[in-house]
């Protein structure tokens, strides 16, 4: 690495020191002076008609000015599918779905208001599975659905609760199957569950006396806000301006769009006062979105060599109430929906179905996390019925470049190293010294593994910018539309800036706010490619920057341009360099001796917007949705108490192919991090439902995320096959440590308990009711 | 018999600072902190006491203060992330990563100082005892044991955990 | 944050106390003894309940009592962390430091975890098999009764009584002792299974909660426990067959499940505490 000043070195998170001395100012650290409060009243049912809502009591409330129900206001919102109301009109259609908003001078007011109100409700058949809601005769969720707007790329059904349905058509399965030696079939699933960032969601937002719509929110898309508010309430884009301070987690449950509308409507009515609404961690939980559910069914024929032949794979995700990013995680899972394996032969179906469970956003690995669970354990059950090791029917099926996608690109020659990443994750788990042992006669010592891969799932005209402006000191200030949300982003793009400049990435100021009417647009800060376009843009703004620089070196030092060269905070002449200017002398305009002066402030501009993508075929899936991948395995060994299920995950290993690495600390936490909460999402994080389907662990005290000390043994190991449009070669690796981990840790507990399981989450008690059922 | 009836001035001392704010007897410390005196470093994770986001030092023992009146704490010593003066374990978590998006770190800190105060050379269960009352979502807690770690000198190879 | 007032008082004597409960009371504030305050906070919040007088006992005196010298004394306002730093009882000090995480343990109390809405009151285990007395005021004054009298699956205190403390004759700490706790997955939780063993005079003695709705201690299952002709295993059977009717199922586990762990629990306690 040692061709790079900047680039592959561990910089200090730039705003580092802020977080441990208290001093970072997250959205809710701002208030503002007259801001007003709200409290919600959440839905006792899962579905169920509004009769009345009676809410005299709260208005006598001292310091309550609003009162605030679906009737209120009369507007469909979605970021794909506008199929949601504000507040829920005429029925509620998941538990703890908002109901009405108090609005009042303080919290306490609002709360206490709320309490009061009275909601009476006539109760309709729950629908508690995507199987349940796909019935013929299941009731609607959304009566209306022809009705909504939509995208193009999102087909609903009407007349169904199928939010939307993505098909992979790709070779001939038939023949596949034909030409196999065996073929599995199962069934897989898991409940819905919850992202738990520790910065719950809020959103404050003004109306200025010129109607400028002001919104202070913890999002990771503050211009999708812009460009959502924009089109929901007909509000010309250069009225809204959103600011995004930097986020406490988001990892998809902030992308979007969210309180926002709420609370520009209940800041219209109050004349425009700055209007908080702050979550609760139990409407948090339970009332904002979540993570989707998934039920799926994959058939895999092999030949008795172990080579794929043909796949036959139905994803039913629960969305929930709305659709949310639910129907475009249903169409990325389809995208992907062979794994990264080899497969000519594939069909795939992939359904966003309602039910009545809250309602489903994107989440870390968005869709690949739940394809992945389902396509690795047929994977395993596969290779158990082929009697050929797990490591090996991966190696001989790993997916390479020249072969083609579910949509039917081939993968050009930046594609990584698959082979290589299994063959080091199995040399950390010591896979060959055998994946099951006794410790005692009830405990067991058991590893699995698994693989992943993942693009971002971005419209085809996903973009980002940069603007670079200097200091008289010669140092930089970097702008851009990417929001720190605990990633690193800042650091990465720093240290990028630096590269470029040939300086020290102490020398680049990064802007931390963004907000829309200074910031460059950028799309949104997900799908683990804001280092790569940021990353881009900030590469293409450096060198406008550095042509300017040039361009007015070459005056003062009379040289052409292209003999000059920028490192070390001077423009030299790259055969002469003692013939040389200091930035500091001529970035905010150059003065001759005689007090001529030149130039003027330079100022980069940088963007970068995704090649060469197009839309899919709705009937075969044909199509180029995906920029680059990243590809990676993962392995686990568990250690089971057969006696009671109780376990302990030891280790966990990750080796990914991320082209380069721009700076290995926090890459290195990116992954740790994510494999994690794989482990949360695997054996604890579920949504448990009563028979009305309320959720009974809606509070952070029962929704259970890993804590410290449950935590394993991490290994990550970095593959470089270089990304060859990536900023010095990286490509994204945000998300993909959760992606195979709820694969690895099912091998690992199912050759444990000596049956292939199917369900999540890996309770201790369901390992030792499926073990003791052996 | 001192009673508070619902609208009262107190006196608190804060990170050595003798602070005088009006409270109604129900506020917790955590949003006297933050509403009132403008300490908005200590973090609202749950209000619940679930995640230690809210954690700060009373007569330097951790406590999550979305779990104490503010007049309970009248003639006690509080300590928030703004009156933290363990620069090492500080430094400690910038260099280990001890956080990503840095909001349970207030909390994570003012519980680990407190750890050290009490157990200078913790062992890995004295230092789990104490940890496991924070949650931390970004890191998988690898870098917080890094740091912890590194900040009480005993050497460990990074990729251990016991 | 707590969305409504209340008048908060800190008596510094018992008397005080309780007629300071009885004259809110009277003016009808439904008042609340508070003293560790981690669940009456969050209940407030919650609004699931709305006490106008919250009553501290954190400066009386005789809630803040320890003694292990003569008659042993734990007072109700005594955090849990204070008990397990300062108590020789080592089974008293696992139970309670298995409760909540540290930090909540350094605001919990003694009374809070006896006297909260929480089915589980864990600390009632080792006390029931200590034979502990309850130390109770009330208008009437103070009075001592025994836990096997006057805890019923939760303390039965009349009309403003209050939890002073707990007592019991002096005790060296019982080396022969099993605690076993269970969690639906992970430490920091409630338990699905809490149960205390103790051995004394070569008789075995059991206290159970997580597993049932509330704490139990059982005359006839500790005669079974104590049928030494029959296995452990099969004693073990035994009495988890006579609680049949008392498992519990909810989200976090199946009846099924608590029995086969307490069966478990049994049978490993037995092997060990006759050895």
């Amino acid at each position: 690495m040692d061709e790079y000043k900047a680039v592959g070195k561990n910089t200090e998170r730039v705003e580092g020191q802020d977080k441990v001395n208290g001093k970072i100012r997250y959205t809710d650290d701002l208030p503002l002076p007259g801001m007003l409060y709200t409290a919600f009243v959440r839905s006792s049912h899962a579905h169920a008609k509004i009769l009345s809502i009676d809410h005299r009591e709260a208005e006598k409330i001292e310091g309550v000015t609003g009162v605030f129900t679906g009737e209120d206001f009369p507007y469909l919102i979605g970021l794909y599918l506008g199929d949601k109301p504000p507040l829920a009109r005429e029925k509620v259609r998941y538990f703890g779905e908002p109901v009405a908003v108090v609005v009042a001078h303080t919290e306490a007011a609002a709360r206490y208001a709320a309490k009061l109100i009275n909601v009476t409700y006539e109760p309709l058949k729950v629908l508690a599975s995507p199987e349940e809601a796909l019935k013929p005769d299941a009731p609607l969720i959304h009566e209306n659905l022809s009705a909504y707007n939509h995208i193009d790329a999102i087909l609903p059904e009407p007349g169904t609760n199928i939010g939307n349905r993505t098909r992979i058509r790709k070779g001939d399965i038939q023949a596949g199957f034909k030409a196999a030696d065996v073929i599995i079939e199962e069934s897989f699933s898991f409940p819905p569950g919850d992202h738990v960032f520790m910065e719950d969601r809020i959103a404050i937002a003004e109306i200025l006396s010129d109607g400028q719509v002001v919104i202070r929110s913890s999002t990771q898309s503050p211009f999708g806000v812009q460009n959502l508010m924009s089109s929901f309430f007909q509000i010309p884009q250069r009225k809204i301006t959103v600011i995004t301070p930097p986020v406490g987690g988001g990892f998809g449950g902030k992308a979007g769009i969210q309180l926002e509308p709420l609370a520009f409507l209940l800041s219209r009515e109050m004349g425009g006062r700055p209007v908080r609404i702050a979550l609760t961690r139990e409407e948090d939980l339970v009332s904002a979105p979540g993570a989707a559910g998934l039920h799926a069914r994959v058939k895999l024929g092999a030949k008795k060599t172990g080579e794929f032949t043909a796949a036959e794979i139905l994803f039913l995700f629960d969305s929930g109430g709305y659709a949310d990013y639910a129907v475009n995680v249903s169409r990325a899972a389809a995208f992907a929906s062979s794994g990264p394996y080899k497969l000519d032969n594939l069909q795939t179906d992939s359904l966003s179905v309602y039910t009545n469970h809250p309602f489903a956003t994107a989440y870390r690995g968005f869709g690949h996390i739940e394809l992945s669970f389902a396509v690795e354990r047929a994977v395993d059950i596969l290779s158990e019925k082929l009697g050929i090791d797990p490591v090996t029917i991966r190696l001989k099926n790993s997916i390479q470049a020249g072969e083609t996608t579910p949509t039917q690109n081939v993968l050009d020659n930046s594609t990584g190293n698959l082979k290589e990443c299994i063959h080091t994750v199995a040399q950390r788990l010591n896979w060959n010294n055998g994946s099951l042992r006794k410790i005692s006669s009830t405990v067991v010592r058991a590893k699995g593994i698994a693989c992943f891969w993942k693009a971002p799932a971005i419209p085809t005209n996903t973009q980002a910018g940069a603007i670079i402006t200097f200091n008289n000191d010669g140092s930089v200030n970097l702008a851009t539309g990417a929001v720190e949300i605990g990633q690193g982003i800042l650091t990465g793009l720093a240290q990028i800036a630096a590269e470029s400049f040939g300086m020290d990435p102490e020398m680049v100021h990064v802007v931390r706010d963004v907000i829309t009417d200074r910031s460059p647009n950028d799309w949104t800060t997900a799908a683990s490619r804001t280092l790569f376009m940021a990353g881009r843009a900030v590469l293409n703004a450096a060198e406008d920057a550095i042509q300017q620089i040039k361009s007015i070196a070459s005056a003062v030092l009379a040289c052409p341009p292209e003999d000059l060269e920028v490192a070390d905070g001077k423009v030299f002449l790259r055969d002469e360099k003692d013939t040389m200017l200091p930035l500091s002398s001529m970035v905010n305009g150059y003065t001759y001796p005689n007090g001529t002066a030149i130039g003027g402030p330079i100022i980069g501009r940088g963007k970068y917007i995704a090649r060469h993508l197009t839309h899919v075929d709705p009937l075969t899936g044909k199509g180029r949705p995906a920029l680059e991948w990243t590809l990676g395995a993962e392995g686990v060994e568990v250690e089971v108490d057969l006696k009671d299920g109780s376990f302990k995950v030891l280790q966990a290993s990750c080796a990914m192919d991320v082209g380069n690495v721009i700076n290995p600390d926090l890459a290195r936490g990116q992954v740790v991090g994510a494999m994690a909460m794989g482990i949360g999402y695997s054996t604890t994080e579920a949504f448990e439902f009563d028979t009305s389907q309320k959720v009974l662990n809606g509070t952070l005290r029962d929704f259970k995320i890993l804590r410290y000390g449950e935590h394993p043994v991490y290994t990550v190991d970095f593959i470089r096959t270089p990304q060859k449009d990536g900023p010095y070669n990286a490509r994204g690796l945000g998300e993909q440590g959760i992606i195979g981990m709820p694969g690895a840790l099912a091998s690992a507990f199912s050759r444990a308990v000596g049956k292939q399981l199917t369900k999540m989450p890996f309770t201790p008690e369901y390992l030792w009711k499926q073990g003791a059922a052996v | 018999m001192k009673v508070y009836n619902s609208v009262q001035e107190l006196t608190l001392l804060i990170n050595g600072e003798e602070r005088t704010v009006v409270v109604r007897p129900s506020d917790t410390l955590l949003r006297t902190l933050r509403e009132k005196l403008g300490l908005t470093g200590t973090k609202i994770g749950c209000e619940h006491g679930d995640c230690g986001a809210c954690t700060v030092q009373i007569n330097g023992k951790p406590v999550k203060s979305c779990l104490v009146l503010a007049v309970e704490t009248v003639d006690k010593e509080i300590t928030t992330i703004e009156g933290l003066e363990n620069d090492r374990l500080k430094q400690s978590f910038v260099h280990n990563h001890g956080f990503q998006c840095g909001f349970c770190t207030s909390g994570m800190l003012m519980n680990a100082d407190s750890l050290l105060h009490d157990h200078p050379n913790p062992t890995d269960e004295e230092v789990t005892r104490y940890l496991e009352s924070n949650l931390c979502r970004c890191t998988g807690y690898e870098g917080i044991q890094m740091a912890v770690t590194e900040s009480f000198y005993k050497k460990k190879d990074p990729d251990s955990h016991s | 944050m707590i969305p409504f007032d209340f008048t908060y008082s800190v008596p510094e004597s018992v008397e005080e106390a309780v007629s300071s409960w009885f004259s809110s009371e009277q003016r009808g504030e439904n008042p609340v003894y508070y003293s560790g305050g981690t669940e009456i906070i969050t209940l407030c919040r919650e609004q699931k309940i709305e006490p106008h007088a919250v009553i501290d006992i954190k400066h009386i005196p005789e809630c803040l009592k320890i003694n292990e010298t003569e008659d042993y004394y734990y007072g109700a306002a005594l955090t849990l962390n204070t008990i397990t730093e300062k108590t020789s009882l080592s089974l008293f000090s696992a139970v309670l430091s298995r409760i909540a995480d540290n930090t909540i343990r350094n605001k919990l109390t003694l009374g809070g975890n006896i006297m909260g809405r929480l089915p589980y009151r864990e600390a009632v285990l080792p006390l029931l098999l200590f034979d502990a007395h309850a130390v109770i005021a009330g208008k009437e004054g103070i009075r001592s009764q025994p836990l096997s009298v006057v805890f019923d699956k939760r303390l039965l205190l009349g009309k403003g009584e209050l939890l002073l403390g707990i007592t019991f004759p002096a005790k060296t700490d019982a080396a022969h002792w099993v605690f076993t706790r269970k969690e639906k997955n992970g430490r920091i939780d409630y338990p699905i299974l809490s149960v205390c063993f103790i051995k004394e005079n070569d008789s075995i003695k059991m206290a159970v909660s997580g597993a049932f709705a509330y704490p139990l201690r059982n005359p006839e299952a500790e005669n079974i426990l104590n049928r030494q002709t029959l296995s452990p295993l099969q004693r073990a059977e035994k009495v988890t067959d006579y609680f049949a009717d008392y498992y519990k199922t909810d989200f976090r586990s199946s009846a099924a499940y608590r029995k086969h762990l307490l069966k478990g629990a049994i049978t490993e306690a037995l092997e060990k505490l006759e050895d």
